[in-house]
Formats: C-alpha cells, structure tokens, sequence
C-alpha cells in the first residue's frame, strides 16, 4: 500500500492554477492568486519547486533536482517536504494535479 | 533585518481628489469642491508598465470617485491588459448601465461598493442624502452584471447598531464579500475619531457575532473583518502565526512602505492614503522603482518598529511591529514609538 501510494505521488504532475502568478524576493517568494487575491509567501527553495511546477515535471523529477541542489539531504526527506509544501499550495487552490 | 519587498505587491492610485459626495469618515478630505484632475491616462498607462516591470501584482483605484475620472473605463481596461488586478472602491452613485456594460466587458478583480448603514437614514447621515438609494442601486446592478462585487463598511458609532442587518443586506442582495474596517484617524475622520471609534466591547460583541457568522454563511459570502487587533492582542483572541518565517512576518504587518504605497492625484507617492505628510517622491519627476529603493521617508518607516522599546519584548511584537504607523502619525505627530490605540505598550 505504501509503496503504491509512493508510486502515485511520484508520477503526479503539479500545475499552478492559471492567472497564478509568483516573484522572486531576496529572502524568498511572494505568490499571488487573482482568484481569490491571496497573496502568500514561501521561502526560498519554494522558488525552485514552483519553476518545476508546470503540468510537465512529475514530482520525481521534481525530488530529482531538489537533490541535485541539496546533496545531504536524504531522498524521503525531500519528498515528505515536496509533499507537504505541494499539500500546502493545493489547501488554498494554488495547484492543480495531473496523473 | 527584512524591512520591506524589493517591489511593492499593491499600489493604491487616488485617481483625482474630487468627489461627488463628502463623507464625513473620509481619510483623503475629497469633496464635491475639489478638483477634477489627476494623472493624465498617459502618465497612468505609463505607470502601470513600471509596475508590471517591477512585478506589482494588484492595483487598487480609489480617489475621491474613480468613476469620476474621465478615463476610468480606460485605465481598467489598460491595467487588466497588463494582468494587474483591479480593485475599485466606489460610492456607486455614478455607475451607469453604459458603464456596465464596459466592465462587463474587462471585469476588475473586485468593485466595492461603500455602505455605511443598513438603511437610508443611517447612511445617508454620513455619506449625504440619497447616497443610499444610490449605492444600493449600484449594488443591484453589478450583482446583475454578474460582477465580482464587495460591500465595504466603516465601522463606527453612528453604524454600530445596524452592522448585522448590514450583512443581512449583503446576503439579500447576492453580494458576494462583506468586508468590514475601523474608522481611520485620518483626513476628516481625524476630527470624529475620538467620538466615533468603537470600543473595545463593542469590537468584542462583532467578533463573536463575525465568527459565528462567518462559519454559518462561508458558502454564501466572503468574510473580510478586520476587527481590532490591538482588542485582540489585548484579549488574547489571536495566535501569532508561529509558522510563518520572518520573511512572512515582514510583508503580513503593517504594509505601508513596506509591501504597498499609494500615489495620489498630483503624482505624489505616500507610504499609504493614511500617512497624507510623508512624501516619499513623486512619479512626474522619479521613476517608482527609484522612489521605492531611495526614499528616506519610507526607510525610516520601515525602520520604525526596531526602535520601539514598549514592543520589544510583547508576544505580538513579531505580527504587530508597533501597529500602524499612519495613525501613529496622526494621533500623536510622529511616527516612531508604539500606536497609541495599543494598551499593551501603555
């Protein structure tokens, strides 16, 4: 079960909701929805996981870069964070998910 | 420490002091007796290039009466093209079925339609006689239009009583947000504040009248209540959002020079509409980006919450920063130390 849950996330592919958009602050990311005029903030490292999401880049690849960029951290850590901030963005309707 | 963005998020145009009516709560004193000019649509269309450039996300047309400018129609339209999102504020007297048909045609983010009362009297009594019918009108119309549509509301002695039906209005209209302010120590309400501003059980009495509300109608209508926060620091009704880096915490404070600026009519750029003596610059003679990164009055605003000796050690102090630094100005003449609203830092 785990492992197929794992697969399911892995092969997901994240897209911003249309009209949202995001730019780059020195010490992090201000995004802004004009759905609903949210403006919200992420950290840095955010900024590398919004470029990737776009419809096209499953969360795997996305692991991939992350860990590419941060060498010690272990892969689940990655992917548990990955998770968490995607489950983030998703609560207030800033992404849309793709099989 | 984080002061403030590398670019404002919003930025608030008062598009000609003018006005049809003269509120007695209003922060910019606009009037029926004051001008009917302000920045040109060149200089406006030029202005909203810069901060598409500077990647300004939202713009919020105020005045006096945005619908009073000649050129409004225009200026939404060339500010939707560029994907900034509108916000108008208006008292709805002057929306016409013409002029519906134009916004229908490149919707704003959101028109708010100012309603002081639940009824003629109420309203009319602060806004002017017949402002109510016509606001009501207005609201009716944009509902119809099927317009992204706000009823706004100060909060004051005069409205206090009637801010439930006042809500119930909003539901009966179809209106879709009701959002709800305090009086503001500023323009002409600076000299009703101490009369009119609500006090602290009364702020306590909409709170809980809000949070029940809110849960019970969150699938009808959107809830913007900014109840007190000093009433909530006091009473410990709010929770600092631990969570939030202090990169967060920066931009969720106190905006003014910090993640929003307003320009006025003459061009000139303030910290907010509240803060009318503190002239950063104006953008006839500077470029926004410049007055943004090099004005002194907005360095030493943005500094202001580091020399507050009273905050350094409050609980709030990370999500307060010293409150308001507009009415801090305009309640005591200057803006370093604590808003005196706050009993904490007493």
């Amino acid at each position: 079960m785990r492992t197929r849950q794992m697969k399911t996330f892995s092969s997901l592919k994240p897209a911003l909701r249309p009209a949202v958009r995001y730019r780059r602050e020195l010490e992090g990311v201000i995004i802004f929805d004009p759905a609903s005029m949210g403006i919200y903030a992420t950290n840095p490292t955010g900024f590398l996981i919004l470029k990737k999401i776009n419809g096209r880049t499953s969360c795997a690849e996305i692991v991939e870069r992350l860990q590419r960029r941060f060498v010690s951290t272990s892969r689940r850590t990655l992917r548990r964070d990955l998770r968490r901030f995607l489950e983030d963005l998703a609560s207030v309707g800033l992404v849309d998910f793709e099989a | 420490m984080l002061t403030h963005l590398g670019a404002p998020i919003e930025v608030d145009f008062e598009l000609l002091p003018y006005c049809n009516l003269r509120c007695v709560h209003c922060y910019s004193n606009a009037g029926p007796d004051q001008p009917r000019i302000g920045l040109s649509l060149r200089k406006i269309e030029a202005l909203c290039d810069e901060l598409v450039d500077l990647q300004v996300f939202k713009i919020y047309l105020g005045g006096g009466e945005p619908f009073a400018h000649r050129d409004i129609l225009d200026i939404i339209q060339l500010a939707a093209q560029r994907s900034l999102a509108v916000t108008i504020s208006t008292n709805g007297a002057l929306l016409t079925e013409r002029r519906l048909d134009a916004l229908r045609r490149v919707p704003p983010a959101l028109i708010q339609v100012s309603v002081d009362g639940a009824c003629a009297r109420t309203h009319d009594g602060i806004r002017g006689i017949g402002s109510f019918d016509k606001a009501v009108r207005a609201l009716q119309l944009l509902v119809r239009a099927g317009l992204c549509t706000a009823i706004g509301t100060v909060a004051c002695q005069s409205n206090y009583r009637e801010i439930p039906d006042m809500l119930r209005l909003t539901l009966d209209l179809g209106v879709r947000s009701f959002h709800l302010m305090g009086l503001q120590p500023a323009g002409r309400a600076l000299s009703h504040f101490e009369d009119q501003q609500l006090t602290e059980e009364q702020w306590l009495v909409l709170h809980k009248f809000f949070s029940h509300r809110a849960a019970a109608l969150s699938n009808r209508i959107e809830f913007h209540i900014e109840i007190d926060k000093f009433v909530l620091f006091k009473n410990r009704l709010f929770t600092p959002q631990n969570h939030l880096d202090k990169f967060a915490k920066m931009w969720c404070t106190c905006p003014c020079s910090r993640s929003l600026c307003t320009i006025t009519a003459n061009g000139d750029v303030l910290p907010c509409a509240l803060m009318r003596d503190v002239v950063a610059g104006n953008v006839h003679r500077q470029s926004l980006r410049e007055i943004w990164k090099r004005s002194a009055g907005f360095a030493a605003i943005r500094r202001r919450s580091l020399g507050i000796a009273a905050c350094s050690d409050c609980h709030f102090g990370d999500c307060c920063q010293g409150g308001c630094a507009a009415v801090t100005h305009n309640l005591t003449g200057k803006f370093t130390g604590a808003d005196p609203r706050c009993e904490l830092a007493k």
